[in-house]
Formats: structure tokens, C-alpha cells, sequence
């Protein structure tokens, strides 16, 4: 139970905030992970959950994981053109420290939490989203191709230890 | 990817001939073709089973964890071959081994990523770094990747400043401000045994139990043996390379101290930040500089892993300087 709640200009121009970074396109990212055996199987057949062990084996972007996330276009996918640029609004409503490496290109470090960083920002190429962290990113589409954007931690680049899964999506650039 | 990159090796070429006929050679940075080679080989490291890159591909010999440091001046051109003799692979369908220049905004052709086209049976990887780009970064294998890095596949990966004769500056980027006396590379990484001896699409990767902690490859889980050490001089300068290819959370400091981080992921912080402590995730780094004591002492840089859920601590490793 959780979703993300977003604020943006009150004129609706494509900005990060009103008189921000402008964007061509945004996505909305939503991290989650799933303990099934302990915790979803447990409570959906009426067993009381032991909430002291967590060992999720499912992680998320908006509930995809794996190549269902990385066929999610317009939504999940940062598919676009060349000089293009994408604000991607993370929120993290799940246990898990999400730590997001971006191939391709690094990006600007907008927001963390909620408080806009100042500029210049930092260019980056990894932004860790801790549980109920948020972070807004400005993603730089400069050079044509294909390529992942993945949590950079072993387990949840799997779907209970099925590779290649977890939380990852695409960047693809015309 | 295979090829030779023609336009790397003409057009410094051109540019220089054109501005030695106009006689101003004196600020054209040098730039170098850097040809290396790797190979795979298995090791045997805290009784667990890892594989490792190595320079020494004639013969079966051992994997380094982390595998040899390759250093790049802004500018020049490297190509990084991987040597697939004899290399130690699982079955498919994750057979084969890549490289993927960790933190490189590279042309898709050069990523390493087999999904998109990465070769596994071998390859050569280019990157031309740009000024700007100098820093810390890593190259690890991206074949299954939730194995291949977990078994030691990955290596420092340096950008340095160079000045007008092509030789390295010993500073973290082109500001003379981050001149150092002395540098290391702290690759953190965590073990879980279990990890090792599973292959293929197994339930063991669903969950990671880290019990074995590292800094450059070695445990050192006390002050009085630590994973990595440094003889100085009181009031020198320095740098650390820290480079996350560990798979859980986790803060590094120098025990109390203060510190001035000034580059990121590759590129350099607008303002540099001085702070006792950073939390450094998986796949990031940070190139941190500071001044010794003026008095001898004995200092030890430290890294605290942590859980993914909780923030609690694993295991703290150490290093050591002494000066």
C-alpha cells in the first residue's frame, strides 16, 4: 500500500519546479521489494507475519521487475532522442536501499528527500534511494544506443535468483 | 569492440602537426594509445573459490582480487582487451566473461553488457576519457553479473590529470589544489560464500548473506591487522580511491578525522566537501584527499558495512597509515 505523490510548476511547463531545470520528458519511478515466502504468501493465506526477518527475493520499479520493467515504454523505459533530457522522480517505498547506476551518461543530482541541491549539481553516475527516500535526477540522452539502468547491489538483480531481473530498466536513445 | 579506432590515433595526429607549423607546441598535451590485456583465472581466497583478472595470461597461474589497476591520462585512448584463454566460466546460458568500464559513458559497443549485444568470448573495450572525467572508476565483468562481480571479477579503473608532456600529475584532477604525496586504492568489496559455488539461475542469489569483508581484496578486521596499510611523513598529503563494488550498504572514515572529497563518480564536485564520514552504496566512488598530522601517529581509514534494510553493521574493516 503506498504510491508516489509529486509536486510540479502550478503552469504545468515541463520543469522540475517552478522556474527549475526544464526536462522533455519525466518518469516516475517507484522502488519496492517483496519478501514472498515470509511475508505476501504468509499474510495472504491469514498467518500472522514474523515482521524481525525480511528477506525480500522480488525488486521493483513501479511492480516490474526484470524485462517486464525493461518492455515498459514511456513508463519505466528513458527512451528518447538524442539532446533530449529526462527528470526521473524516485521514491523508494520499500526496505531496501535502492543504489542506481546509470549507464550511457552521468546525470544532475536535483533533489534529495524532498530539498533542492544547489547549482551546479553533482553529476553522477550512481544515486542510492534509501527506504522512503525520494530524489529527483536529470538524465542527459547524448549518445545513441541501447543500455541498462540497474540497482548495483548482487540479489536485486534477480527475481528470487533469476538474473537478469530485479530492479533495471532501459535507456534506449535514437 | 574489435577494431582499430583510426580517428583516435589521426586526428591528435593532425592537430598536432598543424600547431607545431603555427609554433605553439608548448600546451598540447601529450596523449598515448594504451594497449592492455587481461585474462580470467580462478583463485582460492579465505577457503572460497573466486575468479580474478590477471596481466599474466601465458600460463594458468592465479586471478588477482581486485585484478590489475589500469591508469588512463585524460585524453589518451585505451583499449582494454579481454584475453578469454583458460579463462574459468559457468555454463550457459551465462557463459563467457565481459567488460564493462564502470562509470564510462561509453557507445553501447564498448559497455560490456551481453544484453545488448556485448560479446562473452572475448573483446577490446575503447574509451577516450575527456578532461573533466578524471577519477576513480572500476572495470568488472557484466555476464551474470550478480556472480561474476560477487567473484572477484573487478579492478580499479584511474583518470588522471596529465600536463603538457603527457606525464600524470600526482592530483586527483587538474586543480593543483588536489596535489597528493601519496595514493591507494581502497576497492571494497563483500563475500558471500554461498554465492561462489552456486551458478546458473539458482535461489541462492535471492539472498545474500555476506560473512567475509574486504578492502583491496583483504580482511582486516582490526586495527592491528588491517586489510591494507601506508608508511608516510607527517603533514603530507592523501588520496584515497574509494570504490564501491561491495553489495551492501556502508560508511567509510578515518576514524575521526576530516576529509575533503573532491570528485564523484568521475567528475569533480563544483564545491569540494569537507566531512568526518561518507556513506558509500554500491557502484559508487569517491576520491577523498587530507593532510597528515604534523606530529608521527598512526591513523586508520575505515569502512563499516552495513544492511541493505536497517543500516546495521556487519563488520568494520581497516587500514592503517602510519607517519
Amino acid at each position: 500500500m503506498h504510491g508516489m505523490l509529486w509536486l510540479g510548476p502550478a503552469d504545468g511547463s515541463a520543469k522540475a519546479w517552478t522556474g527549475g531545470p526544464s526536462y522533455s520528458f519525466q518518469r516516475l519511478w517507484v522502488t519496492s521489494d517483496m519478501d514472498k515466502p515470509r511475508w505476501n504468501d504468509v499474510a495472504g493465506t491469514g498467518g500472522t507475519v514474523s515482521t524481525a526477518t525480511y528477506k525480500p527475493n522480488y525488486f521493483m520499479i513501479n511492480d516490474l521487475g526484470g524485462f517486464d520493467s525493461m518492455a515498459a515504454l514511456g513508463v519505466n523505459t528513458i527512451d528518447g532522442n538524442v539532446r533530449q533530457t529526462a527528470l526521473i522522480r524516485v521514491v523508494n517505498p520499500g526496505q531496501f536501499s535502492y543504489s542506481l547506476h546509470f549507464h550511457a551518461n552521468h546525470f544532475d543530482l536535483l533533489t534529495v528527500n524532498g530539498a533542492r541541491q544547489s547549482s551546479p549539481y553533482k553529476k553522477l553516475d550512481v544515486v542510492n534511494i534509501p527506504p522512503l527516500g525520494t530524489a529527483d535526477l536529470l538524465f542527459y540522452l547524448n549518445q545513441p544506443g541501447d543500455y541498462p539502468m540497474h540497482v548495483h547491489t548482487a540479489q536485486m538483480e534477480t527475481a528470487n535468483g533469476v538474473y537478469l531481473n530485479g530492479a533495471v530498466t532501459m535507456i534506449r536513445i535514437k | 569492440m574489435n577494431r582499430i579506432n583510426l580517428t583516435s590515433i589521426i586526428k591528435p595526429g593532425i592537430t598536432a602537426l598543424l600547431l607545431m607549423c603555427l609554433g605553439i607546441t608548448a600546451n598540447v598535451a601529450q596523449t598515448a594509445i594504451i594497449n592492455k590485456t587481461v585474462c580470467v583465472r580462478g583463485i582460492q581466497l579465505f577457503s572460497v573459490p573466486f575468479w580474478g583478472f590477471t596481466e599474466n595470461c601465458t600460463g594458468m597461474g592465479s586471478g588477482l582480487v581486485p585484478g590489475p589497476v589500469v591508469e588512463v591520462g585524460v585524453g589518451d585512448t585505451l583499449n582494454l582487451t579481454l584475453n578469454m584463454m583458460m579463462a574459468p566460466q559457468e555454463p550457459a546460458p551465462y557463459s563467457g566473461h565481459t567488460i564493462h568500464m564502470h562509470g564510462a559513458d561509453v557507445k553501447t559497443s564498448e559497455d560490456g553488457i551481453p544484453e545488448t549485444g556485448g560479446v562473452t568470448t572475448g573483446d577490446t573495450y575503447t574509451w577516450t576519457p575527456a578532461a573533466g572525467m578524471e577519477g576513480s572508476y572500476a572495470y568488472h565483468c557484466h555476464q551474470h553479473t550478480v556472480k561474476h562481480l560477487e567473484m572477484g571479477m573487478y579492478a580499479t579503473l584511474v583518470i588522471r590529470p596529465k600536463n603538457a608532456s603527457g606525464a600524470f600529475l600526482n592530483q586527483i584532477n587538474s586543480n593543483s589544489a588536489t596535489a597528493f604525496d601519496y595514493v591507494q586504492s581502497y576497492m571494497l568489496s563483500t563475500v558471500d560464500p554461498n554465492y561462489h559455488t552456486a551458478i546458473g539461475d539458482s535461489t541462492v542469489f535471492a539472498d545474500y548473506n555476506p560473512t567475509i569483508f574486504l578492502i583491496d581484496g583483504k580482511q582486516g578486521t582490526s586495527t592491528s591487522s588491517p586489510a591494507i596499510t601506508l608508511a608516510a611523513v607527517p603533514s603530507k598529503k592523501v588520496a584515497l580511491r574509494l570504490i564501491g563494488m561491495h553489495s551492501v550498504n556502508g560508511t567509510f572514515s578515518l576514524g575521526g578525522p576530516s576529509f575533503t572529497v573532491y570528485v564523484r563518480d568521475g567528475r569533480t564536485l563544483s564545491s569540494p566537501m569537507t566531512v568526518s564520514s561518507i556513506d558509500i552504496t554500491p557502484g559508487t566512488r569517491y576520491d577523498i584527499l587530507f593532510t597528515l598530522p604534523s606530529a608521527s601517529g598512526t591513523m586508520y581509514p575505515q569502512m563499516t558495512y552495513k544492511k541493505l534494510r536497517d543500516n546495521a553493521t556487519y563488520a568494520t574493516v581497516y587500514g592503517r597509515i602510519t607517519y
